[in-house]
Formats: structure tokens, C-alpha cells, sequence
């Protein structure tokens, strides 16, 4: 009755809890929404290929890597087997009378479900460590532990899956109430006997050894036939169950007698039912977004703006942060020369999440969020990769968009739309460890004072070609500013922001001085700055309010 | 007939004393005429180091003129804040450096009341990274950086705005005397060549090293000695703050930053004239290799300019003349003969005001007026357009940020319109603009290509606005070129070398500047 | 540094200026295996004409009219200047091999007939030189005996700095009947332009019809028109032809202040001729480290992420004075930056410099550099060769004030050109 109870009380809220999740996606959508139409009735561009594939069969994560597809197939399987005929095994054994879980062949089935299960779980954990190790996230405080809460509750579902088994299996209390319940059998009628052929066959653990003799145990075998056999074969199959019983045999005598294995029961139904009330607020919602998002055609600049909203939520909740986009990303050798993590597609995945899902409001990590977001060049590689089927270019333009209501404009708008006074004035410079600390180019002296101010680098520079009535300083006149110990003036002029990086000025260079290097390097402090800005303006109108 | 003007005082000479001088007759309600024989600060007060003393240097030699640093230079800092630059001072010494006068110093200080923090060599090492990693003491005083050429204007501007007069490129030919005074000076307009009359109840000789000459005029004999001081422009600032050699008054013991240089210097030789004198190679060499043991980025860092002035000394003892130089010198030629005839001499730029006070109440006394020095308490007043001679200066104004403006001078980034002003400037003096003329009111051509490039953009920006009109534009851009090369002869090698290589290989090369006219093949 | 490559040549160029250039141009018509290695970036900076001999003596200050006879006095009075060991016809041979190999890559010269040439430069002074491109060929007729009855439009271009034409009319007056300054506005200019991006833009017909539009005016006023030398990077002479059919107008090209658009097409030029000719140029490498075994020279090339090691039989040095770091100098001394070679020069610092900018003498400095042997080798200081098969040519030699003497290309080029042959002559001599 009690597991009724609780069973239709979770149920009940995960059902809330999805429909609260739909709410809070469509209410969270308008942050993205650019005009004032509802989200339903925009276009939905549905492909149907997109979402029969990628949900069913995985093609992208196939095509992303093979061992990962290999490990998810495996603990979606396994899991799917344990739902429907463990779990559900009150449906199922209503529904195929032959089905029985103590018999072997399920048995066996259910322990390699488990397996497929627990394997997959712990493999994705590794990965997960090893991901963390490559791209240094020094600065993620959650660690192994972020976004991986259903993980640990699946792992821990099959890990006392297992155990519970495993107890049942050696004990005696068990086998009592279960003798009591389906033969009332006693002394007399050859329990012993039962007893001794069931420690003997069954790994039962007996608190008291039963003398042995060959003819209790053919009693014992034609009882075991009677009464047992057409529920309980025996448990070898359940290999890792029979071997982990095999394992505790010792203390098995204690446990039986605490009845370990009622608390485990508990526990095991427990962890289930938490997994599914769980479930719409963890990363497993992706089971319902990445069907969503896969289903969901491509967009285009055109429609893009418009149909801006719904998806991108969607598309939040869709990932999983398996980290495959980082590993594809163009910039990445700028995260491994700035140290800013935000420019990591996983990391700012997480980043807008958060700020879309509070609307805002860490202002320091939204800034870094910018710069990273300022050094995608939108090649597509990310989504491209996304097992998830999630159009992630779309969500970085996304993203622009909704900075820019948040106030946060890009950093060259930023830099360029900046008076001259609050530019140049000191900001302390940001702690980002790793970066910051060695002076580059533009600190040392001898990178540029050699300049002879000849201004090829100008003539040659197509920026200042292109934007002639525009551009405000020419390569030459920003090594000359950065003689004059004015770094941060010329970190604020648009040539600093609009090079192509041609080099074509560091080519021609007459005197060998490395101005696109140096360019490059400015902007870099131009951000940082824009960063301290944006922080710093937003911290003034929080005081105000 | 010669024009004649009256007034009660004459200033002889546009330096930082003579304009002291103006600003605080005016201020007393006295009529003054300034006039100077080129323009304002064209002597050492225009070439110095621009170093607010706090007194600790001359804590050894003259404890009388330390204290008096001392408390000019807190005055400065309270009436004068834009011409300043409060960056602090420190007094360093490297191995090898006197230790007992390292010893003493704590203490000289403290008897001439003048702050002084011993700093950990390591911590004076932080504060300024391009030191010296092997000093063996340091100090920190209350050193600032002064500019020169904006005190003088502004000194000038404010006794302009109290009836002051000023005339530039005005020389003094003769003082006409009648017995035991002068009755009037013939002054000669060096650009117009006519002469006109100035008639004072006071004449005042505030000419540094040229005293010596005035007072001949008024055939008052004074024994003047010439040092002459160079000192270097590096092509960076190198400390934020100033950096002296702690020990008794030597070569390339200073360093200050002066906007966005630092100036280094400087060098003591007896020359037998003010006029006609460059820094030579021996003296740069000498600032280098002595500068660098306390700041060793100054063995390797790029130079710019190379200039140097003359310190005035009277009499012709001592073996130094760093030591006879400092204290100031106003001499009273009541005594010599000559009644209404005063002058001021010698001295530092930080005690300016106090020099023009001392001057000021003389010539009060004099002319009977019973008057109260104001400059003690008033602040200097801060006028626009002061500022083109700043190092640096044209890098503040937002206008020369995202909008664009044309560059005149790109190093020193001098726009158009700062020319512009300049040349209206010049034509309300009825003077002709050239390329000298402005160079002298602005930061043109005095950046690392020493006008390789800016002359050549003035110069047709001066023919496309109409301002010069036949070929006499040539000779100008001719005339500027060797002015600059006084200030980089002594300083060409590595880069500077090749900058000037390029520079000639334009103007004489491409331009043939340095062939005659009239030369057909 | 993670690429180390290996390459071999008969023999290497070191600098890519005008003598590195011609040298490597040479070599190459002399089907010699060569790698050029320098930066060419500094060619933008030359004036794109060709001096042979301007003035001589120096004392006079005025250009000499036939520079057969300053050759002739210069040879006697200063032995040891790199036109000691070349003649008259070798000097001319020189000129004609440069014109060739320009005008194969598409940039025409015009070569004087045997006097020097009269070019106006934008301060309205004359220059003299002996072989300029054919887009500023016009000008250098206008000062012939008729000069007095010609009438000039100088034209500038609003935006262009360092170009008045009332300042070249202002020197020009007193020389010809009338000379008219016009501004010509591009449309969509407003502020300053470098030459180069200006030049850039003379290639679009709006431009060069909006350009047509404002001289078109004048055309019935003056005789012929000079403007700044912006007239497109490539096809300039097309260009120049267009305009002048547009306009009914003779034009010609005046050259001012650098970066100079002919020295970018000169740099262009000499590029497509090496690419044409089979020459490997290693564009911006350093050449450092050089090490001579008995029989080759090994040296290392680096540039800010890779080294090479290229191995030669012969080394032209061809690295210039000062701008081109061929030769630097320390406050204490002159050093020649790769092979340290002997340097010729005055003893002490105070004598590098007169005390008058526009000196008569020319300063000392300027005549420091390498001294060599009648084949352009170096020399030690015991006065013989430092290395059988190292040549130094261009401006890094010593006894040579190019820029006094308006000598500069003539220098570069007869001093490359025989340097090669010599190496040639002398290779074939001994043998494959």
C-alpha cells in the first residue's frame, strides 16, 4: 500500500514537474523573443528525418564518437530492458504469463541490463573526469559533480539493484518468510532439508550448518522441485548478483539478521522513484528537449530573428555537456592562450543557461561571457558535432541578443561606444589565473620602439584601405601611442578592433616589429577591459536600485 | 621719431623668473612691460630637467637653499596644481657611491625639515622596476615634476590679465642713462627690425646668463661664469616618479618623468658664452654610462633629443659649479651707480616665485609703494590653450580619439587644427608663420622622427591655406631641419641612426634640400 | 621553433632591397640555383627612380649635367668609391639590364639617352637622375631650353599629405611661363589618405573620371600637368594613358613623400620577375649564424616561428646601411650584423655628424661601410678577401654617399651585377 502511496505521489510530481518545466521554458522564452508574437505561433520547422534518427538511432553521436555512442546505447538499452520488465514487472507478468523474474534466462537478462547500465554511467563518469583534466577547468568549483546528479542516482539505483539481489539471495529471514508464505512447509515436512539443498545450491547462508546427508538433500531437491523451481531457478545466471553474494557470505549471517536487505529494498525503490520525480529538473530532461531540438530544421539569418524563443530554451535543457563542441572549437587555442573558459561552447552553454534561466545576474561572468562569445567566429563546427542535435550557432546569436537587452552590447560596441575619459581611467585588471601576469608585447619596450614610423604598415593595411573615412588610427600611430605609454588608448581604437589580421603590416615591416601580433594582443586588454566596464556599470545601477 | 611707451617696471627676459617677476608687479597693481629677445623660456629656464626640488639634494651643499626648496616647492604644489605633476621622489645609491654621505642623509634631511622615508631596496625596486637591481639604499622625498614652459605662460597670462604686457622677439639694444639712472630703453624688434622706446621708473634684468650682458648696457660690471648643463629626452617614460643619485651633486644624477618622457641629466662644463650651444657626443656619452648605473634600461633605451642650457654663476670661484650655481642672486646697482637698475640672477626653477617676491619688493621699495606679495597666496589661474608644449598633451583631448582628426605630427600627434590655432596665434603678433615659429609653440617635430615627415605636412599645410606663398617655404623647412639637428646630432645611433637615415634620405635624397636653387642639369 | 628545413643553392642573396634584388635578378638571367632572403618591405620606401651620378663634386651643391664626367673626376679624386672598380659602359650596361628586367614584369622605364634627368619632386625642387619610370618621363622633358614658354598644371589631391601644388608652383614659377595649382577632390574623401590606399583608388574608373571631371577645365590653360604619384599600383601607365585621353592633357607623375607608390611597383616588379625566373625568396627570413666550411657556407634563416638552414656556395650580401640593419650602429662603434666584416669608419662617435644638418661635406657617417676589392669582396684588415665567394653590393659599402651623391641606384646595381658575374665567371672557371 505504502509503495502505492509513494509511487503515485512521485508520479504526481513529475508531472507537475514537466509541466512546470513546459512553463518555465515558455516563460523563460521571451527573454529571446525579439518581438512581441507569442512563440506558438511561429513557424515550426519540423524534420521529421532529424528527429526520427538522432532520437532514435543517435546518428550524430555515432558520428561523433563511436565508443560514446557505443557506452549511451548501452545504458539506454539496459535502462529501457530494467524499466519495462523489472521495474514494470507487476505489468509485465500480468501481461506474458511465462514471464517470471527469478527464472534464469531474465535473471541473467536483468544482471546484464544492470551492467550495460552501471558500466555505461561509470564510463561517462571518467570521461567526464578526463574532460576536465584536458581543458584545465581550474576555476569550476563543481567539479565532478556538476550536472551529473542523475548520473550518481542511476548509479546507485543499479548498485543496490545489485546488492539487494545479492542479499536476497544469502538470506535466511528471506528464505523463511518466503517458505512460510508459499509452502508452510515446517521441521517436520523437510524444511531442513530444503535448507540444506538451497545453502548448498542457492548460496542461502544458514545461521546454523545443517549436517549434510545425500539423502536430506534428494528430499531437499524433490521439495526445492515442488514448492520453489517454477519461481526460483538457480541463481547462477544472475552473475554479478550470485557473485557479489558469493562476496559477502561471510558477514552474511550479520546482515541477514539486521535485514539489510528490507533497507536496501527501500533504498533501491527509493533511488527509483527520486530518479523519476527528478527527472524533469535534472539533465535527464534532455530524454524530452533533444527530440525537440532534433526535430527542428536549421535555421537561417532570416528567420532566424524571428523565430528566436522556444527553441533556445529547449535547446539548453537539450544538452548534456558531453563536451564534444569544445573539443571541435575554432577558438580554442584563444581559451589556451586568454584562459577564459566562457569562450568554451560547453562552459558557455552553462553560462546562458543560467542566465537565461535567472535572467541573469552574475555580471562578472556574463562579461566573461561576452569575450568568449566575441571570439566565436560562428563556424558551425559546434553544432555540427552536438549529439544533441542542438543548433548551437543559432543559440550564440541567440545569446547576443539577449546580452544586448541585458545591457552587455559586444566589446568592440562596447570599447567604441566608450568615452575617452572612462576608457583610459585605471580599472583593476581582472584576476584570471594563468593570464594577465607576463607582459606581452605591447609592455615590452623593445617590441616597438624600433618603429620609424614610416607608415607602410598604414599604407598597406586594408582596414584602413576599406574604411578610409572611418578608422582612426593607422598601425603606425598605435606603435607610436604605445611609445607614449597610452596601451589602453590604443586597446580602444577601432583599428584594434576592426584588424582582419592579414598581417600584412608585420610582413612588410621594414624594421621587423610585430604589429599584427601587437594589434592582436590589444584587443585581448581591450576586452579585458570592456569586461571591467560592463561589470562596473552594472555594479553602479545595482547600487542605485 | 621711435614710438615710446611708459610704464613703472621693465622685465628684461620671458623666463620662469621674468614672468615671476610680471605676474607679481601686477598682481601688486604695478604697471609692467615684459619683453623678451625671442620667446618665452628660450633660456635655461626653458632647458632644464622641469624638477619641483623638494630640497633633499642640497641638503649637503646649502641648507638654506634645501629649506627654501622645501617650502616653495609645497607652495608650487598649492597655487600652481596644473603645471605639476606630484610624483614623488626617490633618492637612490648603487654600489660604489659614497657610504657616509648615504649615512648622513637621514639625518641632513631631518635638520632642513625635510620629509624623508627609508625604503627597503626592495620595496624601492617595486615602486620603480627600471632601478638599478643592485642598490644598496634608497629614500623617498616629495620630488614632483614641474613643466616649465606652462608655468611661464601661465605666469604670463595671469599678469596679462592684470594689465601686464608682454613682447616677444623685442631686444634690448642700449639703456639711454642720465646721470645715476636710466631714463629709457631702445628696444629692437628682431622680426620687424624697427625700434621703439620704453620708458620705466624701474628696469629689471631677469636674463639668467645673459645678466651679465644687460647689465654692461647699464655699465654695471657683473663677473658672470657659464656651466652648461645637457640632458636627454628618452623615447619613453621610463619611472613614475623622480629618481635621484644619492650622493653629493654629480653627472646624470637626475631622472624625471616629464608627461609621457623621462628627462635625464645633467652635465657640468664651463663654455665661455650662452650663445651657440649644442650637447656634444662626449656629454651624452657621459649621461649615459652614468645614468645607467642607477637605472640600467638608460644604457639601452631609445633617445630622443638631446638638449642643454646654460646655469648662470657670479664670480668665478669653487671648483663646481653645481655648488655656485643654486643660490639666487639679486643685486641692487644703487650700489654700483645706477639707481633704478635691479637684477636677479642664478637660482632654480622651484624657488622662482620666492625670487620674484625678493625682486618684486626691491623695485616696491624703490618706487616708494607700499605693497603686499600676493603670489604667496594666489592661486595661479589656469588658461586654455597653454598646453601645446606638453609632451603628451594632445593624447588627453577626446577629439583626437574616435573622431578622426589629421595628424600633423604623428609622433607627438599634433593635429591640424593645433597648427591652425598656432598660426593664427603667430599672425595676431603680425609675425609671418614658419616652420620654426610653430615648432616652437607646439610638440611638432619633436618626437622620435624629429620632422622627418611632420615638417614636409606643415609646410604644404601652410601653402594650401595660403599662409606662405612664394619658394622662401623651402628655406624655412631648411632653417627647421638644422634646428632639430642640434638636438639629434649627438644621439644618432641604432634605431635613431636609421631614423635620421631615412630623414636625410628624404630631404636630401628624394628633395635635394641641401643642393642650391637655380641649378639646371 | 619546431620546423628545421634544409636547403641548398649555388648562391644566396642576403637583403631584398634594390641590390638584392638585381643581384638576385642576375644571377638568375645567369641561370645560377638562387635564394633571395630579406624583406622587401623597405622597397616602398625608395623613390622608385634610379640615380646614376647627381652631383659631383659634392662642394658644388648643384647637379652635375653629364654623370660620364663626374664618373670621370669621381674615379680620380675617390679611388676607393664602388664606381672605382666598374667603367662608364659597364655602369650603363647596369641601367639596361634593370630596364630589361622591369619591363618583362610589366613596369616601364625610361632610361636617359646619356644626361642626367631633371625631375620635379613635390617641395618644387629638381632632382637630378638618370633613369625614371616612364609615368614620370614627361616631367623630365619640361625643363629643356624652352622651359620659359611652357605652361604647367600641378595638381594635388585633397587628403594626400606632404603635397601641395601651390608649393610646387611656388618653386616652379620663376622657371616656366605659368604653372597653375588645382586641388582635385575624391569623391568620398574626407580625410587624409596614404598614398598607397590613394593609388588603390585610381584604379576604379569613377575615380579616375571624377579626376578627369576637375582637370578637364584646364586643358586649353597649360601645356601639360604633373600630379602626385599615385597613379595606380598596377597598369600605371595604363592609367596614366586613360587619363591623359580623357583629359586632352599630357600628364606625368611627381614623386614626394614616402611611402612612394612607385617603390611599391617596383617591389612588385622585381617579385614577379624572381617568381618568373625560378628564384626561391625566402620573404622576411633573418639570416644569422653563418659558417664557412672550407668548401660552403651554412647560415641559419629564421623567422618568428621556424628556422632553415641554407646551404650556398657563394653569398651576396646585399643587406643596406642602417635602415636595413645591414650595417648597426652602437654608440661606440659601427658593426656589420651577420658576417661581423670590418667596417670601414671615422674613430671616434663625435665625427659621425657635422654640426649643420644640410652640411656641404656630407657627414662621415655616411661614407662608413664595407671596403672591398675591385670584384666587390670583402676585405679583412689586412686588406685582402675574407672569404673567396662572399660579395658585398648596395649601400652597405663604404666611400659612398649615395644620398650626397644621388648615386644610389647606380651604386646598387653595377655593384650587384658585376659582383655576380664575378662569382659566375669565377665558379665556371673552377668547375662544376
Amino acid at each position: 500500500m505504502i509503495f502505492r502511496i509513494l509511487l503515485y505521489g512521485v508520479l504526481v510530481i513529475f508531472l507537475i514537474g514537466l509541466v512546470y518545466r513546459f512553463r518555465s521554458i515558455a516563460r523563460k522564452s521571451r527573454f529571446f523573443e525579439r518581438d512581441k508574437e507569442p512563440w506558438a505561433k511561429k513557424i515550426f520547422n519540423f524534420t521529421a528525418t532529424g528527429f526520427l534518427f538522432n532520437t532514435l538511432f543517435q546518428i550524430k553521436l555515432f558520428k561523433a564518437g563511436k565508443l560514446r555512442w557505443l557506452v549511451h546505447g548501452l545504458v539506454i538499452s539496459g535502462f529501457s530492458y530494467l524499466l519495462v520488465v523489472h521495474a514494470l514487472d507487476d505489468v509485465t507478468s500480468m501481461m506474458f504469463s511465462w514471464y517470471q523474474p527469478g527464472i534464469g534466462p531474465f535473471r541473467f537478462l536483468r544482471n546484464l541490463a544492470g551492467v550495460g547500465v552501471g558500466l555505461g554511467c561509470i564510463l561517462f563518469l571518467v570521461r567526464r573526469m578526463n574532460r576536465a583534466r584536458n581543458i584545465r577547468e581550474t576555476g569550476d568549483k563543481g567539479g565532478l559533480f556538476k550536472g551529473t546528479v542523475s548520473i550518481f542516482l542511476i548509479l546507485s539505483l543499479v548498485g543496490s539493484g545489485f546488492l539487494l539481489e545479492a542479499l536476497r539471495i544469502i538470506s535466511e529471514p528471506r528464505f523463511d518468510e518466503m517458505v512460510e508464505e508459499y509452502s508452510g512447509l515446517d521441521e517436520a515436512g523437510g524444511l531442513n532439508e530444503l535448507r540444506a539443498y538451497w545453502a548448498r545450491n542457492y548460496h542461502l547462508v544458514l545461521k546454523e550448518a545443517i549436517p549434510f546427508a545425500s539423502a536430506d538433500f534428494e528430499t531437499g531437491k524433490a521439495l526445492n522441485q515442488e514448492y520453489c523451481l517454477d519461481c526460483h531457478e538457480r541463481p547462477d545466471p544472475a552473475f554479478v548478483s550470485s557473485f557479489l553474494a558469493g562476496g559477502i557470505t561471510p558477514i552474511g549471517n550479520w546482515l541477514a539478521r539486521f535485514r539489510v536487505d528490507l533497507f536496501l529494498y527501500w533504498f533501491h525503490y527509493g533511488a527509483g522513484l527520486l530518479l523519476l520525480a527528478f527527472l524533469p529538473f535534472s539533465r535527464m530532461f534532455h530524454l524530452v528537449a533533444v527530440p525537440v531540438t532534433s526535430a527542428w530544421k536549421k535555421s537561417t539569418h532570416v528567420n532566424l530573428k524571428k523565430q528566436m524563443g522556444l527553441l533556445e530554451i529547449f535547446s539548453l535543457t537539450a544538452c548534456t555537456n558531453c563536451g564534444f563542441c569544445s573539443q571541435v572549437c575554432a577558438v580554442y587555442p584563444n581559451f589556451q592562450i586568454t584562459g577564459n573558459r566562457e569562450i568554451l561552447p560547453h562552459v558557455k552553454i552553462d553560462v546562458v543557461k543560467t542566465m537565461a534561466g535567472k535572467g541573469l545576474w552574475d555580471a562578472r561572468a556574463v562579461a566573461r561571457l561576452r569575450s568568449g562569445n566575441d571570439d566565436c567566429t560562428r563556424c558551425g563546427r559546434c553544432g555540427d558535432i552536438c549529439p544533441s542535435g542542438i543548433d548551437l550557432v543559432r543559440l550564440w546569436t541567440a545569446a547576443d541578443h539577449l546580452m544586448e537587452s541585458l545591457g552587455f552590447p559586444d566589446n568592440c560596441t562596447q570599447a567604441l561606444g566608450t568615452s575617452f575619459d572612462i576608457w583610459t581611467q585605471p580599472f583593476p585588471l581582472p584576476q584570471v589565473p594563468g593570464t594577465g601576469s607576463s607582459p606581452g608585447l605591447a609592455d615590452r619596450v623593445a617590441a616597438f620602439e624600433h618603429c620609424v614610423q614610416c607608415t607602410i604598415c598604414t599604407n598597406a593595411c586594408p582596414v584602413v584601405a576599406h574604411d578610409l573615412n572611418q578608422n582612426d588610427l593607422g598601425p603606425h600611430q598605435i606603435m607610436n601611442l604605445l611609445r607614449l605609454g597610452r596601451k589602453q588608448m590604443a586597446a580602444g581604437s577601432r583599428m584594434v578592433w576592426h584588424c582582419l589580421t592579414c598581417y600584412a603590416c608585420q610582413e612588410l615591416c621594414p624594421q621587423g616589429i610585430r604589429v599584427a601580433d601587437i594589434l592582436l594582443e590589444l584587443r585581448a586588454q581591450g576586452h579585458r577591459t570592456a569586461e571591467q566596464i560592463k561589470v562596473s556599470q552594472l555594479t553602479n545601477q545595482g547600487s542605485d536600485k | 621719431m621711435e614710438k615710446t611707451i611708459e610704464t613703472q617696471v621693465l622685465v628684461i627676459g620671458g623666463g620662469a623668473t621674468g614672468t615671476g617677476i610680471a605676474r607679481d608687479l601686477s598682481l601688486r597693481g604695478v604697471r609692467v612691460i615684459l619683453i623678451e629677445k625671442s620667446d618665452l623660456n628660450a633660456g635655461a629656464s626653458g632647458a632644464n630637467h622641469g624638477l619641483l626640488h623638494s630640497g633633499a639634494r642640497y641638503v649637503h651643499s646649502d641648507i638654506e637653499a634645501a629649506m627654501e626648496c622645501r617650502s616653495e616647492g609645497l607652495l608650487l604644489k598649492q597655487i600652481a596644481p596644473h603645471c605639476i605633476e606630484e610624483t614623488g621622489g626617490l633618492f637612490v645609491a648603487v654600489p660604489g657611491d659614497d657610504e657616509a654621505y648615504i649615512a648622513d642623509f637621514p639625518g641632513m634631511c631631518e635638520r632642513a625639515g625635510i620629509p624623508c622615508r627609508p625604503l627597503d631596496v626592495k620595496d624601492a625596486g617595486q615602486m620603480e622596476p627600471c632601478l638599478s637591481p643592485l642598490l644598496i639604499a634608497a629614500f623617498e622625498v616629495a620630488d614632483a615634476a614641474i613643466d616649465p614652459f606652462k608655468l611661464s605662460i601661465e605666469n604670463m597670462n595671469h599678469s596679462l590679465a592684470q594689465g601686464g604686457k608682454y613682447s616677444n622677439h623685442s631686444q634690448l639694444k642700449e639703456f639711454i642713462r642720465k646721470d645715476r639712472k636710466i631714463i629709457f630703453a631702445r628696444i629692437l624688434d628682431t622680426k620687424t627690425n624697427e625700434t621703439s622706446r620704453i620708458r620705466a621708473d624701474i628696469y629689471i634684468s631677469a636674463t639668467g646668463a645673459w645678466a651679465g650682458f644687460v647689465a654692461a648696457m647699464a655699465g654695471v660690471d657683473i663677473p658672470m661664469v657659464y656651466s652648461k648643463g645637457s640632458l636627454l629626452v628618452t623615447g619613453q617614460r621610463m619611472a613614475t616618479r623622480v629618481i635621484n643619485r644619492l650622493r653629493q651633486a654629480g653627472d646624470a644624477d637626475i631622472l624625471v618623468p616629464g608627461g609621457v618622457v623621462s628627462i635625464i641629466g645633467t652635465t657640468s662644463l664651463r663654455v665661455k658664452s650662452p650663445d651657440n650651444i649644442f650637447p656634444s657626443v662626449d656629454e651624452v656619452d657621459l649621461i649615459i654610462n652614468q645614468g645607467k648605473q642607477m637605472v640600467p634600461d638608460l644604457g639601452s633605451r631609445r633617445y630622443i633629443r638631446a638638449y642643454c642650457g646654460v646655469r648662470p654663476l657670479i664670480g668665478s670661484g669653487g671648483t663646481d659649479d653645481r655648488d655656485l650655481s643654486r643660490g639666487f642672486c639679486l643685486l641692487d646697482h644703487a650700489n654700483d651707480g645706477v639707481e633704478n637698475f635691479i637684477t636677479i640672477t642664478g637660482g632654480k626653477l622651484t624657488t622662482f616665485r620666492l625670487m620674484a617676491e625678493k625682486t618684486s619688493d626691491l623695485a616696491c621699495e624703490r618706487l616708494g609703494l607700499p605693497s603686499v606679495c600676493r603670489t604667496r597666496y594666489l592661486a595661479l589661474p589656469q588658461t586654455e590653450g597653454s598646453g601645446w608644449t606638453e609632451p603628451g598633451v594632445s593624447l588627453g583631448q577626446g577629439s583626437s580619439f574616435h573622431g578622426r582628426e589629421e595628424m600633423m605630427c604623428e609622433c607627438e600627434m599634433v593635429p591640424a587644427s593645433a597648427i591652425d590655432a598656432i598660426v593664427a596665434g603667430i599672425r595676431k603678433n603680425r609675425a609671418v608663420p614658419d616652420l620654426l615659429s610653430i615648432a616652437l609653440r607646439s610638440r611638432m617635430g619633436k618626437g622620435p622622427c624629429q620632422g622627418s615627415s611632420c615638417s614636409l605636412r606643415v609646410l604644404s599645410h601652410l601653402y594650401n591655406r595660403g599662409e606662405i606663398t612664394g619658394p622662401q617655404g623651402v628655406d624655412g623647412l631648411r632653417r627647421f631641419l638644422n634646428e632639430r639637428w642640434k638636438g639629434e646630432r649627438a644621439l644618432l645611433w641604432g634605431t635613431s641612426l636609421a631614423q635620421s637615415s631615412l630623414k636625410e634620405m628624404i630631404h636630401c635624397g628624394l628633395f635635394c634640400l641641401e643642393l642650391g636653387q637655380g641649378d639646371l642639369p | 621553433m619546431t620546423e628545421y628545413r634544409k636547403m641548398d643553392c649555388d648562391l644566396l642573396v642576403i637583403g631584398a632591397g634594390m641590390a638584392g634584388m638585381v643581384a638576385a635578378a642576375r644571377a638568375a638571367s645567369l641561370g645560377i640555383r638562387t635564394i633571395l632572403a630579406g624583406n622587401s618591405g623597405s622597397l616602398i620606401f625608395v623613390s622608385g627612380m634610379m640615380d646614376y651620378l647627381g652631383v659631383y663634386p659634392m662642394e658644388a651643391r648643384k647637379s652635375v649635367a653629364d654623370p660620364a664626367l663626374g664618373l670621370a673626376g669621381l674615379r680620380a679624386a675617390e679611388p676607393d668609391h664602388p664606381y672605382g672598380s666598374v667603367d662608364h659602359e659597364q655602369i650603363l650596361q647596369g641601367f639596361d639590364f634593370v630596364k630589361k628586367v622591369l619591363g618583362k614584369a610589366g613596369l616601364a622605364y625610361h632610361l636617359s639617352g646619356g644626361r642626367n634627368l631633371s625631375v620635379l619632386t613635390a617641395m618644387g625642387t629638381l632632382k637630378p637622375s638618370f633613369m625614371v619610370p616612364k609615368t614620370m618621363e614627361k616631367g623630365t622633358r619640361l625643363f629643356g631650353e624652352t622651359a620659359e614658354k611652357k605652361s604647367l598644371l600641378v595638381i594635388d589631391i585633397k587628403g594626400l599629405q606632404g603635397f601641395s601644388a601651390r608649393q610646387v608652383a611656388a618653386g616652379m614659377e620663376h622657371r616656366l611661363a605659368r604653372v597653375i595649382p588645382v586641388t582635385v577632390e575624391i569623391p568620398g574623401i574626407s580625410q587624409t589618405i596614404p598614398p598607397i590606399v590613394l593609388a588603390q583608388l585610381f584604379e576604379d574608373p569613377k575615380v579616375q573620371e571624377a579626376f578627369v571631371r576637375q582637370v578637364l577645365a584646364f586643358s586649353d590653360k597649360v601645356d601639360i600637368a604633373g600630379m602626385p604619384a599615385v597613379c595606380g599600383v598596377h597598369n600605371s601607365l595604363g592609367i596614366q594613358q586613360r587619363l591623359e585621353n580623357l583629359t586632352g592633357l599630357p600628364l606625368f607623375e611627381i614623386p614626394g613623400l614616402p611611402p612612394s607608390v612607385p617603390g611599391l611597383r617596383l617591389k612588385n616588379a622585381f617579385e614577379t620577375s624572381l617568381a618568373a625566373s625560378g628564384v626561391t625568396f625566402l620573404s622576411n627570413v633573418t639570416i644569422k649564424d653563418p659558417v664557412f666550411n672550407g668548401k660552403k657556407f651554412t647560415l641559419t634563416g629564421s623567422t618568428d616561428n621556424r628556422e632553415l638552414s641554407i646551404s650556398a656556395g657563394g653569398v651576396v650580401l646585399a643587406t643596406g646601411r642602417f635602415p636595413g640593419n645591414g650595417l648597426h650602429a652602437r654608440r661606440e662603434r659601427i658593426v656589420e650584423t651577420i658576417f661581423h666584416l670590418n667596417v670601414h669608419q671615422p674613430v671616434t662617435r663625435s665625427l659621425w655628424h657635422g654640426t649643420d644638418f644640410l652640411t656641404r661635406q656630407g657627414h662621415l657617417v655616411n661614407r662608413a661601410g664595407i671596403e672591398t676589392d675591385k670584384d666587390f669582396r670583402p676585405l679583412n684588415k689586412r686588406g685582402a678577401p675574407v672569404f673567396d665567394h662572399l660579395y658585398a653590393v648596395g649601400s652597405i659599402l663604404a666611400h659612398n654617399d649615395w644620398i650626397r651623391l644621388k648615386s644610389g641606384a647606380g651604386v646598387c646595381l653595377v655593384s650587384a651585377c658585376a659582383a655576380v658575374d664575378r662569382f659566375h665567371k669565377r665558379r665556371s672557371k673552377a668547375g662544376p
